[in-house]
């Protein structure tokens, strides 16, 4: 078990920079979801915790000790790669005990570790079989067992999920969550599904283009994004953006004004606002409550769940579309208007100049 | 450009409306499923010509004896060629061999099939693991090693011949260091010495390429798991890089073999015949001499050699192809 603190972490290929100046805490036993998109460096800032990539500069601290020059088996971390990287030519039980031989450790304690393992993973069956001899399920856990055995002191997962199917996926994720209840071990989780980092992690990191964007439980990122980059990342579907006008600024917050809405006033600090600014307001589609009167709106798609309901439709005035969800059922046919209200104190609003959220006032 | 292109598709649009009717005809005629024999049919013509009929005839001049060229002139004589060549007091002795050149050269080759595919698997892996690892002119070095494999074995046997020779490269080289002249390749066990390494040499490069492809076709992940692991470097070659490695080195160990078992032509050139004495006489050369080169052209005992030696081949190839199976997996 370990904390983890990346101080200043800087990576850079030949002439490219893809982490730029990374600071990140993390404590002990945290499970902690690594998300962003595709090519924004997940993998890269994994792969530099694991040390199986050099650092061009800054520290990498576990318990407090810096581990820069530390092989990967040295750092006591253990891995699970997204291709599974078992070693094919060995039948499971091997490639459970492979990494603990290389420690030359007693062979009845080996036994014993891999036995465990293989019961809380349900390997037994499959201990003399081969890799190519398992379905992808099978093959994940043996990565997992494989992880497991050598009792290390951060577990990093690098999109583990994705060969699985749907259905897998659900169920494997609530195997890794409890999983990690269990063994109470620091574990980094690469992601670029935000579902999945929303229900497994403890903290989530938001990573985009070799930056992080915001640290913060996965609640905190849900309510109070930081910028704009976690508001649309973060949350499904995403939320509605309109382009507005700071038209007056007080203690209680800032007034804007927008094709659609008009001098409304949202609760949030405003030391930084300017009359005129001009700023982004963001609403999530299930902060979207329907009225006898408001904001209009013409449904262009409808898409009725029993429980629940996903409205398309588009504002007068606005460019791009946007989505309601309404928690149970609606009748409505494509075409119809309908009025919609928003709450304010759900609303969020970016300075357009650097795309950061102003601080929501708390009540 | 463009109107060359529209020129040629042109062409082969009235070629291809030219054979439709044809093909179509032929279609309705042997069904489509038989049409991919009429696609092959060309080259099993000259497959045949060139290689299944000269096969056979080889196979039945075997079975008769006599002087004669063509083989309705030939008596047939049944095993008898087989028998002479087999008849032996003891076959760890060629002297007391009927035909003593044949075991001679027998024994000859076993020895050069065992150390130059030996040698050159070892080499030819070492330099592929070493090439794998360079981050840097990689490849430069693998067109290094891989030139020798473009030249012909002609041109190899007269290139070391000359640097072996009496007043060649290598002996100014041991003069000027203060050595003794060696006349390398007229003594027995350093010019046995010098075919053996100048076929290393010259063949090397080809096995390279192979064992390198083998190589970068292991996932780079499977040896991160293995760092993760904490794996030595050795341990890692010994239990992941030559496992993995084992059905391409399997291959090459048995094109080796092969290979090794038809020597001929640069050790040929090289000793001046097989040379010093019988000292690198192998079986093809047994099997050429005695056709073609004697001053009694024995057909029928060169052709029995070479069914002989045909059929260790097959052995051998049938070995490899139950190892493959198993080796997978
Ligand atoms: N060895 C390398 N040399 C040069 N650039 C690299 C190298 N490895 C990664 N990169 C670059 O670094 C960036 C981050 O890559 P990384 O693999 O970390 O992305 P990722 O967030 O894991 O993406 P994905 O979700 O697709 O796996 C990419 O732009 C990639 O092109
Ligand atoms: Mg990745």
């Amino acid at each position: 078990m370990a904390a983890i603190q990346l101080k200043n972490l800087h990576k850079r290929y030949e002439s490219i920079d893809v982490m730029h100046h990374v600071n990140v805490d993390i404590e002990d036993g945290e499970f902690v979801a690594l998300v962003g998109p595709s090519g924004c460096g997940k993998s890269t800032l994994l792969r530099l915790i694991s040390g199986l990539e050099d650092i061009t500069s800054g520290e990498i601290l576990f318990d407090g000790k810096v581990v820069n020059r530390l092989s990967p088996a040295e750092r006591e971390i253990a891995m699970v790669f997204q291709s599974y990287a078992l070693y094919p030519h060995m039948t499971v039980k091997k490639n459970l005990s492979f990494g603990l031989e290389n420690l030359n450790m007693d062979r009845a304690i080996i036994e014993e570790r891999i036995q465990k393992a293989a019961k809380l993973l349900d390997l037994l069956p499959y201990m003399d079989r081969k890799p190519r001899a398992l379905s992808g399920g099978q093959r994940q856990r043996v990565a997992i067992g494989r992880a497991i055995v050598r009792n290390p002191k951060v577990f990093l997962f690098d999109e583990p999920l994705s060969n699985l199917d749907a259905k897998l996926r659900v169920q494997t994720r609530g195997e890794i969550t409890k999983l990690h209840k269990k063994l109470n071990t620091t574990m980094i989780y690469v992601t670029h599904d935000q579902v999945e980092a929303m229900t497994m992690a403890e903290k989530i990191v938001v990573v985009n283009a070799g930056k992080i964007e915001q640290v913060g439980k996965p609640l905190d990122l849900f309510e109070r994004p930081a910028n704009r980059f976690v508001a649309e990342f973060i949350g499904s579907p995403k939320m509605n953006m309109f382009k507005s006008k700071i038209t007056n600024v007080s203690d209680s917050g800032i007034e804007v004004t927008s094709n659609t809405i008009d001098h409304f006033c949202i609760p949030v600090a405003s030391e930084n606002a300017k009359i005129g600014d001009s700023v982004t307001l963001g609403v999530r589609p299930s902060h979207i409550e329907i009225a006898e009167s408001g904001i209009p709106l013409e449904i262009t798609q409808l898409e009725c769940m029993g429980h629940e309901t996903f409205i398309y439709g588009s504002l007068k005035g606005e460019s791009e579309d946007l989505v309601a969800h309404l928690p149970h059922h609606f009748e409505a046919e494509i075409g119809d208007t309908i009025y919609l209200r928003f709450s304010s104190q759900f609303m969020h609003v970016f300075c357009d100049k650097t795309d950061q959220a102003f601080k929501r006032i708390e009540s | 450009m463009k109107n060359l292109s529209a020129f040629l598709f042109s062409i082969l649009d009235k070629f291809m409306r030219f054979i439709e009717l044809p093909t179509v005809y032929l279609q309705k005629k042997i069904g489509v499923q038989r049409m991919g024999y009429l696609f092959v049919a060309p080259n099993m013509v000259l497959f045949s010509l060139f290689v299944f009929l000269p096969v056979g005839l080889a196979i039945a001049y075997a079975f008769t004896g006599g002087t004669n060229m063509l083989i309705w002139d030939r008596p047939f004589i049944g095993f008898e060629n087989f028998s002479r060549l087999l008849n032996c007091g003891s076959y760890m002795d060629p002297a007391s061999c009927e035909f003593d050149l044949f075991w001679t050269a027998i024994h000859n080759t076993w020895w050069y099939t065992l150390l130059n595919a030996t040698g050159t698997l070892v080499m030819a892996l070492i330099t592929a693991v070493v090439l794998n690892r360079l981050t840097k002119g990689k490849a430069l070095f693998r067109s290094i090693f891989f030139y020798p494999v473009l030249l012909s074995p002609v041109v190899v046997g007269l290139i070391w011949k000359w640097f072996l020779a009496r007043d060649g490269l290598l002996n100014s080289l041991v003069l000027d260091l203060g050595g003794e002249r060696t006349i390398f390749l007229l003594e027995v066990w350093w010019s046995r010495f010098w075919v053996v390494y100048v076929s290393i040499w010259f063949h090397m490069g080809f096995f390279t390429l192979i064992i390198l492809a083998g190589l970068q076709a292991i996932p780079r992940d499977i040896y991160e798991a293995a760092k993760v692991d904490g794996t030595s470097e050795w341990r890692q070659f010994w239990r992941i890089t030559l496992p993995l490695l084992t059905p391409n080195l399997l291959v090459v160990a048995v094109l080796l073999l092969i290979r090794s078992v038809q020597v001929f032509d640069e050790a040929w050139v090289l000793t001046d015949g097989g040379g010093p004495g019988t000292a690198n006489t192998f079986i093809v050369q047994f099997i050429y001499q005695t056709a073609f080169s004697s001053e009694v052209r024995l057909y029928g005992l060169a052709s029995a050699a070479s069914v002989l030696m045909g059929l260790a081949l097959l052995a051998l190839t049938l070995i490899q192809v139950w190892l493959a199976k198993k080796a997978e997996y």
